[in-house]
């Protein structure tokens, strides 16, 4: 190795890694055991095996009501994503290059505006929606939409930009094709990784989201794990740990398929 | 500068180096002497190795085996910053936070050196490149040769013992490389600092140096004037890098070589056989009457502005190229012959 | 030529009806394919925005009122705006701090490295999406019926002596220190991996060594990322709401719980549309902040380059 490295010692590196790696990971490690409890003493997987107890299953309905509400959420979230946001993301970079730094502005604005901040603002609009639309916790996702803005934005533009849209559909143009053709041929299995990327962020975020929920008075799985939370301090404990653990397997594949980031541009 | 210059130029010398990264042997037994004073080049494709030596001269790496001298004192083992030496960088070695007086002067800072006698040496630095003016501009604010002009002046301030370049000028414009190179053989005369320049560009390599040492696979395949390795070149990598060649058809016997019916000594002599011979555009003509020739059809042919280069392929099947004057014209598929000067050959042996 | 250009032509027919298109009739419907997402924008982005930041100017009736920004000046409040803030600065501090220490300790270790992976990964769910999982997780960890508790009881020191800490606001500073470590560590990172190691080389050949180069070269490089990430880490703190939340069901020592008590009571300190103006200090300061940040990111950017 050349001898210019400026990299940390090892020494460095572990007693950084042993630090901040104790902090990180004793609490989970705690939580863990005390999901494992049972009763004063002992230790079984009692709580875990009590998620599917058809006697408790009265107790633990809002967090399956919660859960499957979640699940349609992503759906509707990723659909957006997917169909509207995209599309537009594609028709700006293509069309109206101008309006790219403005665009980035308005994607990245929800990072200013939290979303604490963003339901006072939503609380009438959703009055509005729950008379025509219904108060299903579905109407969500067009605020989650919103908050997923940034990151699925960043996800997609970065595969725009690594790709170099606006040249390949010059030249499948030039080539002869429509544009349909062109978004289908060419464009989309070249997106796929971004999308891909913006589509299990939006999943992650939807499954954490608590705040717009709770203040627009509609539930879903973290409501519900709240509301459960006062019964039962086991059961909501028990099914963050798996949300957690379902996000962190989820952000891994993102990670490894490498569509984050435009790596590609830096060689 | 110039006197104390004089006094600090230092001989470089490799001895027996071997540098492995991990199992590939990236240099094997290099030896390479470099005298007090002089601007040797090494040059050859990318991966032979050059650059691996470079950075052996500067500390940057440690060679496996072997030593590296300067001025006759054992310097393998003395870290990088205890050399005394400058270097060049191929891009990105500019400190960004810093303008380009205070990056000039950060070796002179590194040497304690009071505070205002190192501004005056910095600004001389820059005089000397040329960017006397921009003293206060930032790296972002440069255009690419004048970042290298820079990183330049940082270098030779500190009056070091030996100048290294890896590459500077390959990221430039072709326009500023040509003026770049010129400077620094200009400045380097100017000061007699003991230079060694690494490029891929056997054109610029020829241009500017006393002696140019041509690496292939780890290993010199000949060191000498531009001259030499031009009109002698000692083996068949040599003489495909350096300048432009064809290969043609030759039969050895005696020492010297038959091609197209004429006799071409030979470099380095040869055993009797089947060969390739590398032949130079500019020793190539096309038959004058009576004068006879090989047969060949002419494939294409470029105008260069002074003169122009016309391809033709052989009966034997392989393409010639010949140099001539711009306003002979030659058409595609026209039929021509071909003569060779006997201006002596390096010879390989025909393979398949 | 001529066959040149006639083969040009049987190619555009072929290809069908696009040369001899008018140019005017394609412009408007390129322009309606923005139509959908704007308005999308417009209902949830720009009339949220709005509403949140105007409310606070009219009272329940309907008429405009200043009422509600006076309250803001209401002891109470100000003391909820100092709370959010020394929270989020302290949170900030730390995070940056420890986070740019995790940082420097993954220099050097390629992106698909497992280690690397499994630290981008683990930092990513732990910043953006944990919220009211968090609170659980310290809750189980640190909660009076905690495996640390125990612990420390059988060692004589019993953490909640004093007083229940974890459900007000100290008990606020580890939980955010959770999130907020790997923020820094995913929007610093990069600022880390773009020291160019020629700068290190660099300096070794001017006569510098490992102190020169971090002390000269590499920290002023790093500053204004590091100063920008900071700003970002407080941001991120101060409009943190689902832990605090999940840990204070009663309490409103910060803005964010403020807010949502002014939400879910009808009348708060007498006052309607209190949210709003809550809404409009955070949101000033948060434009401060991020405005404070783009600034500063910009001039790294030209650093980076």
């Amino acid at each position: 190795m050349s001898r210019a490295t400026f990299y940390p010692h090892p020494a460095v590196r572990a007693t950084i890694a042993t630090v901040v790696g104790a902090f990180v990971l004793l609490p989970l490690a705690a939580t863990v055991e005390f999901t494992l409890r049972d009763g004063d003493t002992g230790h079984s997987f009692v709580h875990w095996a009590a998620i599917f107890d058809p006697t408790k299953a009265e107790a633990y309905k809002p967090i399956w009501v919660g859960l499957t509400n979640s699940l349609t959420l992503m759906v509707v979230t990723v659909a957006v994503v997917l169909f509207l946001l995209a599309p537009t993301m594609i028709l700006v970079n293509l069309k109206f290059p101008k309006l790219r730094r403005l665009f980035e502005f308005v994607a990245l604005l929800p990072v200013s505006l939290p979303a604490i901040v963003l339901v006072v603002g939503l609380t009438p609009i959703y009055l509005v929606i729950g008379r025509t639309l219904g108060t299903g916790a579905w109407t969500l996702a067009f605020a989650y939409g919103i908050t997923v803005l940034p990151f699925a934005y960043r996800s997609i533009q970065a595969s725009i930009d690594a790709v170099n849209l606006v040249t390949l559909a010059e030249a499948a143009r030039s080539l002869g094709a429509s544009w349909l053709t062109v978004i289908r041929r060419v464009l989309a299995p070249n997106l796929r990784g971004g999308l891909m990327a913006a589509s299990l962020i939006a999943v992650a975020v939807v499954l954490g989201e608590f705040t717009i929920a709770s203040l627009l008075n509609r539930q879903n799985l973290q409501t519900a794990l709240m509301l459960v939370n006062r019964q039962d301090a086991y059961v909501s404990v028990v099914f963050s740990l798996m949300a957690l653990l379902f996000c962190f397997v989820l952000l891994l594949l993102i990670g490894r398929t490498g569509s984050i980031g435009a790596r590609g541009k830096d060689r | 500068m110039t006197a104390v210059l004089h006094r600090t130029a230092t001989s470089v010398a490799l001895d027996e180096v071997v540098k492995d990264f991990g199992k590939t042997r990236v240099l094997h037994e290099l030896k390479l002497e470099i005298r007090a004073g002089e601007f040797v080049s090494l040059l050859g494709p990318s991966g032979c190795g050059k650059t691996t030596a470079l950075r052996l001269i500067a500390g940057l790496e440690e060679p496996t085996a072997g030593s590296i001298r300067m001025n006759g004192d054992d310097v393998t083992h003395l870290p990088t910053n205890r050399r005394d030496i400058g270097m060049v960088f191929q891009s990105y070695s500019l400190f960004p936070h810093l303008n380009a007086l205070d990056n000039t002067r950060f070796g002179l800072d590194m040497r304690k050196v009071a505070k205002d006698q190192a501004k005056a040496m910095a600004l001389e630095s820059l005089e000397l490149v040329g960017l006397g003016g921009l003293a206060e501009r930032y790296p972002h604010e440069l255009s690419g040769g004048q970042q290298q002009r820079v990183a330049l002046a940082r270098a030779l301030v500190t009056s070091p013992k030996v100048l290294l370049l890896d590459e500077p000028l390959s990221a430039l414009d072709a326009r500023v490389r040509v003026q770049l190179r010129e400077e620094i053989q200009r400045i380097q005369k100017e000061l007699g600092i003991t230079t060694v320049f690494v490029t891929h560009d056997q054109e610029e390599a020829l241009a500017i140096s006393d002696r140019v040492a041509v690496m292939h696979a780890g290993r010199i395949e000949q060191i000498g004037t531009p001259e030499e390795l031009y009109l002698t070149p000692a083996t068949p990598e040599v003489a495909a890098f350096v300048g432009m060649s064809s290969m043609v058809p030759a039969i050895v016997h005696g020492g010297t070589a038959r091609i197209w019916g004429q006799l071409v000594p030979v470099v380095g002599g040869a055993a009797d056989g089947e060969y390739r011979a590398f032949v130079r555009p500019e020793n190539v003509h096309l038959a004058g009457p009576g004068q006879g020739g090989a047969a060949a059809i002419v494939e294409t042919s470029v105008f260069l502005g002074a003169s122009r280069r016309t391809d033709a392929r052989l009966a034997s099947g392989e393409v010639v190229s010949l140099q001539h004057a711009a306003d002979v014209r030659l058409e595609r598929g026209s039929a021509v012959r071909l003569v060779i000067d006997p201006a002596p050959v390096v010879v390989a042996l025909a393979e398949g | 030529m001529t066959t040149f250009s006639a083969r040009l032509d049987l190619v555009t027919e072929s290809v069908g009806g696009d040369s001899p298109r008018p140019r005017a009739r394609r412009l408007p419907v390129a322009h309606l394919g923005l139509v959908p997402f704007a308005g999308y924008v417009v209902i949830f982005l720009v009339l949220p925005t709005v509403l949140a930041v105007f409310t606070g100017l009219f009272d329940k009736a309907g008429h405009l009122t200043m009422d509600n920004f006076t309250a803001l000046g209401d002891p109470v409040i100000l003391e909820t705006f100092w709370n959010s803030t020394w929270l989020s600065a302290l949170t900030a501090a730390v995070g940056a701090v420890a986070g740019a220490a995790v940082c420097y300790a993954l220099l050097g270790i390629p992106a698909q490295h497992p280690i690397r992976s499994t630290v981008d990964a683990l930092a990513g769910v732990l910043a953006q999406f944990g919220g009211v999982m968090l609170a659980f997780v310290f809750i189980a960890a640190m909660g009076r019926n905690s495996v640390l508790v125990e612990v420390l009881s059988s060692l004589g020191i019993d953490l909640y002596a004093s007083s229940n800490w974890l459900y007000e606001l100290p008990g606020l500073i580890l939980p955010y220190l959770y999130f907020q470590i790997p923020l820094m560590v995913i929007t610093f990172a990069p600022a880390l991996e773009a020291i160019k190691p020629q700068w290190a080389e660099a300096n070794l050949t001017l006569g510098g060594n490992r102190w020169t180069f971090w002390r000269r070269i590499a920290l002023p490089v790093l500053a204004p990322s590091f100063a920008a990430s900071f700003l970002l880490l407080f941001a991120n703190s101060f409009s943190a709401y689902a832990t605090a939340a999940a840990l204070a069901s009663q309490g409103s020592q910060i803005v964010p719980l403020q807010i949502r008590a002014a939400l879910t009571s009808e009348t708060v300190l007498g006052r309607e549309n209190l949210a709003g103006a809550l809404a409009f200090g955070m949101i000033a300061v948060m434009a401060v902040v991020m405005t404070c940040y783009a600034l500063i990111q910009r001039r790294a950017e030209r650093w980076r380059a």
